[in-house]
């Protein structure tokens, strides 16, 4: 399932996720397909792309130790963004979608 | 101690060719072919510059900025998307190692955005470093920056407001309700100011410039130097222009 989300969690920026999820949605969803865009800081930036690409795969349940670890291990230095402001953002897009259908609960 | 650092004043560009001798000057100091430079600019015709992970079609109105006349580019820095109307640019660019270029980006921030504070308080304006990477007058911001490290250089640029048309802004960005959250102010068009708004009086580029010079000089301790770019700067300017920034490619990379 496609979802789009906006939101400015704690400590962040504003950050714009358009996903790909496996359904049902869930904290065992993986992610299929992930687009990262805002305004926050990621250096060096091509690491950055190379590091959002190998989040594919990963179980929304793992989604903030994951991608804090890969910026950790690739040396990516981020201002603004982190794993649990991405999840939270995630996760409030996910909470709307389930008041439409309680399938859809995180 | 003062630090040598050379300082360009460019004038008026486009956007293309803007962008490209922010990056000229970088590759050149990393070389070790420059000094640490400072650079002061403008922009035209007028344009918006995003930011690197932004995507083009959540923040910009495309056809209203065609409509309007102004260029969009995307920076090789993160950030948010400016629009660059009546406003300084200045773009500083500093080896990393040098005391000026701490390794931490937020440390970095605070330090170089010193020189616009200063700046600021040449023409008689209070004002304050809000982190991440704005400066805030009155609780209204003034001043946007945005920095990469690339080469083992530091690249920070960014804007001082002299007017703003706000409507005009917002007519050309999509800012979304949630940019306005932990501001204190409910409405994002309220959180923007300028010096003409703040001084109730019109003021010059060129007096805007020089203040700047001068604050950054005082708050970083530099030794200026005023010069040109040279001509390999300003040929690798064009050639960017033309074959990175100026390309859908770049432009719409996200």
């Amino acid at each position: 399932m496609k979802i789009e989300s906006i939101g400015k969690p704690q400590g962040c920026k504003l950050l714009r996720i358009t996903a790909d999820l496996s359904e049902p949605l869930g904290e065992a969803s993986s992610i299929e397909s992930i687009s990262i865009r805002g305004d926050f800081f990621a250096v060096p930036e091509e690491l950055f792309e190379a590091a959002e690409a190998r989040l594919i795969g990963t179980k929304l349940a793992n989604l903030s130790t994951v991608f804090d670890g890969l910026m950790s291990e690739m040396g990516v230095q981020v201002v603004g963004i982190s794993g649990p402001g991405l999840l939270s953002t995630l996760k409030r897009t996910i909470d709307e979608l389930s008041m439409q259908d309680p399938a859809n609960r995180l | 101690m003062n630090y040598p650092c050379r300082i360009l004043r460019t004038g008026f560009e486009n956007a293309y060719f803007n962008m490209g001798l922010d990056e000229a000057v970088l590759d050149s100091v990393a070389s070790g072919a420059s000094l640490p430079t400072l650079r002061f600019y403008g922009w035209k015709p007028r344009a918006i510059s995003l930011g690197y992970f932004q995507g083009i079609r959540d923040e910009i109105d495309i056809e209203a900025c065609h409509g309007h006349g102004v260029d969009i580019v995307r920076r090789i820095t993160g950030g948010g998307a400016v629009f660059h109307d009546a406003e300084l640019t200045y773009s500083i660019v500093i080896p990393e190692g040098h005391p000026l270029a701490p390794l931490s980006i937020l440390d970095s921030y605070g330090l170089l955005c010193a020189g616009i504070i200063e700046g600021l308080k040449e023409l008689g304006i209070k004002s304050e470093f809000s982190p991440i990477n704005d400066i805030v007058s009155g609780g209204k911001k003034i001043s946007g920056n945005a920095q990469t490290r690339k080469k083992g250089c530091l690249l920070q640029h960014g804007t001082v407001l002299i007017k703003v048309d706000v409507d005009e802004m917002f007519a050309l960005l999509k800012v979304p309700k949630e940019k306005a959250l932990g501001k204190m102010i409910a409405d994002v068009k309220e959180r923007v100011t300028s010096l003409s708004d703040i001084l109730r009086s019109e003021i010059a580029f060129e007096d805007v410039a020089a203040a700047m010079e001068k604050g950054f000089a005082r708050a970083l301790d530099l030794d200026g130097l005023e010069d040109s770019p040279t001509q390999a700067e300003t040929a690798k300017a064009k050639e960017l222009a033309e074959t990175k920034f100026s390309t859908k490619e770049w432009i719409f990379k996200r």
